[in-house]
């Protein structure tokens, strides 16, 4: 498949005319960032998961907004990790 | 696998599902190519974190369209997370991917409440080289990784703006995620300008708002947005000198743009001029090219207060600009009853903040041959009631006009004060002159009836902090405000204790050190590191910690961005102290 084209030269512009292929929406990973908090690859992943989650939405409980700042496993209710500052609390 | 993982089922359901999920709507690509994914393998150990350089052409800025739509980034990150926790298979051989695309765009329009504006919608991306190059030219100080400075590049394929243009549906205020905000480089020097121009004009008939150095303005230029009307042109003019122009602004053809104001004014074309007020530019200049331009009857005349970033070839601190952006605007403000033409200043609290008494309703202007023109209403008077309503904040006043205007209300009486003398005028919307320049409809700024009043401050913004320290239960409160708003809020304040009682409210400025640095004073231009920074400051300084922070929302778009990407709950999380946004209008807006 092409990549995107660039500037062609002055033509019919009226999309119902327009035949053409529709640009690509791209992107590339470059610019994610990749600080890891904890060397466990699964931990890690649910970390990113749900910080990531919570840059685009905010958690209610009924009608309250829930602030979060870590999670634990439903398998160990002892262990909290820290969602965005390194760091483990209760547990072992 | 993690030792802690005893349902090891679970966990690749969990990725199964993820990588399904985000496949329905991306396609994974690598170096370029998209690539079909049908398995994968879990890692013991994450891979290595040095990933290989690879072309970036084609592909779009994720960070700058994140700011506007920052589901793309959260997908990003989702993949960025599960590569390191998995191999990716295709066919039974790993791959390792570089990218993703889109795979439907129409899942990816949404409504945004600026993109009924053509500009807004498509037009921006047209931005194209300019044919001058001025020595105080604002992009020359944009910091690294803005959009300018985007290893991505900043000029949009034509293939880009037709998608952009066939999806953008401006009644629904309906388009594709915008990728930029601050973009001022010039549209009428692009190669196809006029082609698309064209077909926007197809689909709408709101007014396009572009602003050019003058220096494309040639007769041909004139008649084709003629023919594209309504147009609303900003003329950066600058000088009326074409010494100065060639001087300053490197014009080839100064001529071209010093003259583009007399043909505007014989196409009836509506136009404001821009006039930045550069060190090397002598105020007595700026006066004459004031007085010169007012001939041609501009809409308005704006005077810049250039301000610079760290990273500008010119460099000020803040308290050689405020004293020099202090100087011009009492020099020009002398002049402004010889002129018909509006005169107002960027940023727009300067003149308050330096002469003015605080959040009053001061006509900024009023455009000529206007109703509030023919009624004899001028700039400077200071209204005092609506239609036999009393008006304290312009905010109300603005909302009043806008209803009278709207709703056709004819022949209202507006009282108001000149030079601290009761006076009173009677607008008649039917009475306008056809001389121009003066329409009703058409021009993408504010002004009914021909009155130019930029929002301010008003008592529901207090009454909003007092629900928001209520909510928290809040006693000391911390409000972060910027250098221009701070006399005009500290005044709201004082006016209106009873709606703070029982508070201890606390005003502070962030500095704009974290992005843009250098001299700027616009609060809008705060990023959430400022916010951070400020607080953490104010806290170790008075060594007690505020119980809730307020900050405006005029740094953070819809999505509580800041111009960084970075949203406003970074700020609670990094200071550790509840953080609140205050809804507030944007001040500069001349609409």
């Amino acid at each position: 498949m092409k990549k995107n084209e660039t500037i062609g030269k002055e033509g019919n512009e009226n999309p119902a005319n327009n035949r053409e292929e529709e640009f690509v929406f791209r992107f590339d990973f470059s610019s994610v960032q990749e600080e890891s908090f904890y060397a466990d690859p699964i931990v890690e992943l649910f970390r990113r998961q749900i910080s990531n989650l919570l840059e685009v939405v905010v958690l209610m409980d009924g009608e309250k907004q829930l602030k979060i700042d870590g999670f634990k496993f439903l398998n160990d209710s002892k262990t909290i990790y820290q969602l965005f500052v390194p760091g483990i609390s209760g547990g072992e | 696998v993690g030792s802690l993982w005893h349902g090891r089922e679970s966990y690749i359901a969990f990725i199964v599902r993820s990588l399904r999920q985000l496949l329905e709507i991306i396609d994974l690509e690598v170096q370029g190519s998209p690539v079909r994914v049908d398995g994968f393998k879990l890692r013991s150990v994450p891979p290595e974190t040095d990933s290989p350089v690879h072309d970036l052409s084609g592909c779009l800025d994720l960070k700058g369209i994140g700011r506007f739509e920052p589901r793309l980034e959260y997908i990003a990150n989702q993949l960025a997370g599960l590569l390191k926790a998995v191999e990716l298979l295709s066919a039974g051989r790993p791959v390792a991917p570089t990218g993703f695309r889109l795979k439907k765009l129409a899942h990816w329009v949404r409504y945004d409440p600026y993109h009924h504006d053509p500009y807004t919608a498509v037009l921006q991306y047209l931005s194209w080289p300019c044919q001058t190059r001025c020595e105080f030219c604002l992009h020359q100080g944009d910091p690294p990784g803005t959009y300018t400075k985007s290893p991505y590049g900043w000029m949009t394929s034509i293939q880009e703006i037709k998608t952009r243009l066939k999806y953008w549906d401006p009644e629904a205020r309906q388009s594709l995620p915008a990728k930029s905000e601050y973009n001022f480089y010039e549209t009428l020097t692009h190669p196809r300008f006029k082609a698309i121009a064209r077909a926007v004009r197809d689909k709408t008939r709101r007014p396009f708002t572009l602003v050019t150095s003058g220096n494309p303005l040639s007769t041909e230029m004139i008649d084709f947005l003629s023919s594209v009307a309504p147009v609303f042109l900003g003329v950066s003019l600058n000088s009326k000198s074409a010494q100065t122009r060639v001087q300053l602004m490197n014009d080839r053809d100064p001529v071209t743009s010093v003259e583009s104001l007399a043909r505007l004014r014989e196409k009836q074309l509506p136009y404001f001029v821009s006039v930045t007020a550069f060190d090397a530019i002598e105020i007595e200049e700026i006066i004459q090219t004031i007085r010169w331009a007012d001939r041609f009857d501009p809409y308005f005349i704006r005077i810049n207060l250039d301000a610079h970033t760290r990273y500008s070839p010119v460099r000020r601190n803040l308290k050689t600009s405020m004293a020099k952006w202090r100087q011009i605007v009492a020099s020009i403000r002398r002049i402004r009853e010889d002129v018909d033409a509006p005169i107002i200043f960027q940023p727009a609290m300067m003149e308050e903040r330096f002469f003015m008494k605080k959040n009053r309703l001061i006509v900024e202007g009023v455009v000529k041959n206007s109703p509030a023109w023919d009624a004899g209403l001028r700039a400077m008077d200071e209204i005092v009631s609506i239609g036999g309503i009393p008006i304290a904040y312009r905010t109300h006043a603005r909302q009043l006009l806008h209803l009278h205007s709207v709703t056709g209300v004819d022949g209202f009486t507006l009282e108001y004060l000149r030079k601290g003398k009761p006076s009173r005028v009677t607008i008649n919307g039917r009475s306008t002159s056809a001389a121009g320049p003066y329409r009703s409809e058409g021009i993408p700024v504010f002004q009914p009836y021909g009155i130019l009043m930029r929002a301010g401050l008003d008592p529901d913004q207090l009454v909003n902090i007092g629900l928001l320290a209520q909510a928290h239960r809040a006693k000391k409160v911390l409000i972060l405000t910027s250098e221009l708003v701070k006399p005009s809020l500290k005044a709201l304040i004082k006016e209106n204790e009873a709606a703070l009682a029982g508070l201890d409210l606390f005003l502070e400025v962030p500095g704009n050190t974290a992005h843009f640095g250098g001299d700027i004073v616009l609060g809008d231009l705060l990023v959430a590191d400022d916010f951070t920074a400020c607080i953490t400051s104010w806290v170790r300084k008075r060594a007690m910690k505020p119980d809730l922070v307020i900050v405006p929302s005029t740094p953070f778009n819809s999505w509580g961005r800041d111009l960084t990407g970075k949203p406003y709950l970074a700020i609670e999380r990094e200071a550790s102290i509840p953080v609140e946004i205050l809804t507030c209008e944007r001040i500069q807006s001349l609409n």
